[in-house]
């Protein structure tokens, strides 16, 4: 019942300037579902026309059963979290919490109990009677959430929520909105964020959009799928570069063949790699990106004659350690340095010469549009 | 290109010499009216006008204070209180609507509006003398509040949009969400929230309006009819020799605005200065 | 979840509430726009409308004369030196307020710790009505009586000793003094402001690379306050073209007309000689020769800012 529908929906500002194109979605039951991708992707506008907030687009937005492209924003039951918080600064957050119950003429005692138990899950009970100007960020994003809580919504939406914290203080809230999506479990809930950290951590589904030509050329949407099908599977060179940090490493290659275990490709440095994908449809010499993230590139001890297929030898520019790992960054072939993320300091000097092997199932193909090519 | 000590000497010696100065300029007049004031007629003649009085003599505050004084000061808190709270509310109003409100004509009706400010007001006097004898509101004090409420908004207009331009959109978004309405947005958000705004508008016209003189002495003619201003103007027709007296009215009508800045310097200072919003 | 549930009554509630919101501004606007409407533009056309009447505002004997008010104010050498008297108020009071409140300005911003009480009483004047200050002001230039004669008299200049307000010479001058008088602590906060608004690390940077105070002042901050200057500018000619209060109470216009400005030239042909029709074509002529002035002043400082 509380799913979410979108069916082709497009909205641009002003005549010229479109911001969404094409967004056919649906966000299931109890789903947390998170909008991601770079500014100006049209994530928060997406889901502000979710609230209500955003009108004059085409298409149909469903909640439920419900067509709500002209419900008003109080009737849809959803409810937002801002990412100002934007509680009111004349009221105390006591009133905050209360305040759209009262506008819906809940009974007193009614909201009484509905703030106070939200204020005992967010652990806000001593603040109640504070305003939000003597509240710390922290405060104040447990008060915006539990200003959502109270009205016992089908749906929550999150934008940005946690881009005004600290980075210790994110981290924490990240695992409470996580605890609140297995409180609310029939609630559906849309998070916006730029952050892929946060996106991984906390989505049933990932919506990942993008911006610009991209969006013109493909509509806004890049890739919906679980976290990890994303990461693993990535359906075009946006998405593959856009997940992941230190971000993939992507090199300029020719095909050279299709084989039974996948296809060939002819590096300009003249290593060939065969990717467990299907080519059938390239013309040989067609030119391809071969993809491989930093954390799949292996460091490989022999050399010369003894090293195997699907290895790379590039000259060591840069290693920065972090204790933990290493990245390595590799001169050669590429107009940015390739990076290989390597466990503990690994042993290099810049001004070695390394090998490192791409393993097959880990690599990635994607044709001169940047299409991936489907895995076998 | 350092400064020589000259310069600088001269420059601590400057600063206090031309602040005391100016100091003078802007106080003598104040502490010669006061200081007269406590002079009988007879004393005002007889002494130097720079002399002492001879004692603290409130003879004409207590002349002025029995005659009609009291009834002006009335009618000046009346006409005041209403035209501002008035003012307030119909600029906060016109204000929300061309900060928040997406209506066609927005920007050009706002610039009508407040192109206002620059209208000399004296081309509407005499219709509005005509418009209010039709309206056999001549010679009442509310005959006022009108004209007041009116060439008071384009300023009060201009003043609470530039204020509520600066309220978060979220804040009005959270609202909505939370059910209300238009109505509901501008009495409970925002114009709880535009407290300094409001305040910066009220003192300003509240001050502008209890020292307005040109429609006061046009459209009101008896001494239970008019305000403040009128009264210095009234008893100076009536005491013309009585210096002294004279001078006791103007300090009574002056002392209200100074008790208050006495209180509140600052906000009445901003409040003033409101007032230089680039036309 | 039934309270939200109960409210979303479906398509009719939600279409009656989308029909109130697109009648929200006009609600919001109305009261505004129609007093407005009553006491501001109606008045302004009706006044055009009775500068073609020879009324004298009683009765119903108004008779249409066309443009002959019009043809009369063109040659009426009164109302031109209003005009010009309300030109050299103008000009006056720019050449005199404005350097004497930047000077003000600069003295509070060194003043530390006591241009806090300086400025409070600095401002009194201005919560002063103009109808006070004309009395108060009246009476101090008062032949007889006044303080400044009895001054100038005291410090042996009892030659200089004028009838301040009375001699066609010296009337005008004496206004525009208390106009200064009153008006100079406005601009002297408005440039204080200014001043503040200066940032702080900028000067520092500047003292790194040897300026004094002096050069800090004449190259930086002086060109800073050139925004709230032109600002200043633009309130006080269009004030000083709209003067009435303090004049009307201290000379009346007089003598001889020697103070005389557009706004009192008009209030007198109304009110003492019951001309309502020639009194309305001043009104109406002081109107366009403000709202020129005011269009190319504000058209002139646009176009400035513009090219700074």
């Amino acid at each position: 019942m509380t799913s979410i529908t979108l069916s082709g929906v497009n909205k641009s500002f002003g005549a010229n300037f479109p911001v969404i194109s094409g967004v056919d979605l649906k966000i299931d039951d109890g789903e947390f579902c998170v909008f991601l991708g770079p500014s100006g992707c049209g994530k928060s506008t997406l889901l502000r026309m979710v609230a209500g907030l955003e009108t004059a687009y085409s298409g149909e937005i469903r909640i439920g059963d419900r067509v709500v492209d002209k419900v008003e924003p109080a009737d849809r039951e959803v409810a937002m979290v801002f990412q100002n918080y934007a509680l009111y600064p004349h009221m105390s957050v006591y009133d905050n919490m209360a305040f759209g119950l009262r506008q819906a003429k809940t009974p007193k005692d009614e909201i009484d109990r509905r703030v106070r138990e939200a204020a005992r899950i967010l652990q806000i009970e001593p603040l109640l009677d504070r305003m939000p100007k003597a509240l710390s960020g922290g405060q104040r994003q447990r008060v915006a959430i539990g200003r959502a809580i109270v009205r016992q919504p089908k749906v929550f939406l999150f934008d940005e929520p946690l881009s005004n914290l600290d980075a210790a203080l994110r981290v924490h809230m990240r695992s409470e909105i996580a605890t609140l999506h297995r409180n609310f479990p029939a609630a559906s809930m849309i998070y916006v964020t730029h952050d892929q950290t946060e996106a991984m951590a906390l989505a049933d589904k990932i919506v990942l959009l993008h911006a610009g030509k991209d969006m013109l050329k493909h509509g806004s949407i890049a890739q919906v799928g679980k976290p990890l099908d994303l990461y693993h599977r990535p359906r075009n060179l946006f998405v593959a570069g856009f997940l992941g940090s230190p971000t993939m490493n992507f090199i300029e290659a020719s095909f050279a063949g299709q084989q039974a275990d996948g296809a060939r490709v002819a590096l300009k440095s003249g290593e060939e790699i065969v990717v467990p994908v299907d080519g059938s449809t390239l013309a040989a010499g067609a030119a391809v990106t071969l993809g491989v993230r930093p954390e799949h590139l292996a460091p490989v001890a022999a050399s010369g004659a003894a090293l195997g297929a699907q290895t790379l030898t590039r000259r060591v520019s840069a290693v920065e350690h972090f204790g933990e790992y290493s990245f390595v960054y590799l001169d050669g072939g590429t107009p940015a340095p390739l990076i290989a993320k390597v466990a503990g300091d690994g042993g290099f000097k810049a001004g070695d010469s390394a090998s490192f092997a791409a393993p097959a199932d880990c690599c990635h193909l994607f044709d001169a549009d940047g299409i991936a090519l489907s895995h076998l | 290109m350092a400064t020589s000590p000259v310069t600088r000497a001269a420059g601590r010696v400057a600063v206090p010499v031309l602040g005391l100065f100016w100091l003078a300029v802007t106080t003598v007049p104040f502490l010669f009216m006061v200081m007269t004031t406590f002079k009988t007629q007879q004393e005002s003649y007889a002494s130097s006008v720079w002399a002492l009085p001879e004692g603290l003599n409130f003879v004409n505050y207590a002349d002025v204070l029995s005659g009609p004084f009291l009834a002006y000061l009335k009618n000046s808190v009346m006409v005041v209180v209403i035209s501002v709270l008035l003012i307030v509310l119909i600029s906060a109003m016109a204000a929300y609507a061309f900060a928040r409100m997406r209506f066609r004509f927005n920007e050009a009706l706002f610039g009508l509006i407040v192109a206002g400010m620059i209208v000399p007001i004296h081309i509407t006097l005499v219709p509005i003398y005509l418009m209010t004898r039709d309206m056999g509101l001549y010679d009442s004090p509310f005959a006022l509040v009108g004209p007041y409420v009116a060439t008071s908004l384009p300023i009060s207009v201009f003043i609470l949009t530039e204020f509520m331009r600066q309220i978060p959109k979220e804040l009005e978004e959270a609202a909505r969400l939370d059910g209300c309405g238009p109505f509901a947005i501008f009495f409970k958000i925002f114009l709880p929230l535009s407290g300094p705004g409001l305040s910066t508008v009220a003192i300003y016209n509240a001050i502008m309006l209890w020292n307005e003189f040109i429609f006061a002495y046009v459209l009101t003619s008896s001494t239970s009819t008019r305000t403040l201003p009128l009264a210095i103007w009234d008893y100076q027709g009536q005491y013309s020799s009585n210096i002294p007296a004279i001078l006791a009215v103007v300090t009574l009508t002056s002392l209200p605005l100074v008790v208050a800045y006495a209180f509140g310097q600052e906000k009445i200072v901003k409040g003033m200065m409101a007032g230089s919003v680039k036309g | 979840m039934t309270d939200i549930s109960t409210r979303s009554a479906g398509g009719g509630a939600a279409g009656a509430a989308l029909s109130l919101k697109k009648l929200a501004p006009a609600v919001f606007l109305a009261p505004a726009v129609l007093l407005l409407a009553v006491y501001l533009i109606y008045p302004l056309i009706d006044s055009f409308r009775l500068s073609l009447l020879d009324w004298n505002g009683l009765g119903a004997n108004a008779r249409f004369v066309g443009l002959d008010n019009w043809k009369k104010l063109a040659t009426d050498a009164l109302f031109w030196e209003a005009a010009w008297n309300n030109i050299l108020l103008a000009v006056f009071s720019v050449l005199i307020q404005m350097p004497i409140a930047l000077i003000l300005a600069v003295v509070l911003d060194n003043a530390g710790k006591g241009s806090r009480i300086l400025k409070i009483l600095y401002f009194l004047p201005l919560l002063m009505s103009s109808v006070a200050l004309g009395v108060l002001f009246k009476y101090f230039y008062d032949v007889n009586f006044g303080p400044l004669n009895a001054l100038l008299d005291y410090v042996g200049l009892g030659s200089l000793a004028q009838d301040w307000l009375g001699d066609t010479r010296f009337a005008l001058g004496a206004v525009i003094a208390v106009v200064c008088w009153q008006f100079i602590p406005f601009y002297m906060v408005l440039f204080m402001a200014g001043l503040a608004s200066f940032p702080a690390e900028i000067s520092e940077a500047a003292k790194l690379d040897g300026a004094s105070e002096t050069t800090i002042f004449w190259k930086m901050k002086l060109p800073h306050l050139k925004g709230t200057l032109r600002t200043a500018i633009v309130l006080s000619v269009i004030g000083a073209l709209r003067y009435f209060d303090l004049i009307y109470v201290m000379t009346g216009g007089g003598p001889e007309g020697a103070s005389e400005l557009m706004a009192t030239y008009m209030y007198r042909n109304v009110f003492s000689s019951f001309q309502l029709g020639y009194g309305s074509t001043v009104a109406s002529a002081m109107f366009i020769i403000v709202i020129l002035i005011a269009s190319v002043l504000l058209r002139f400082s646009k176009r400035y800012e513009t090219e700074v």
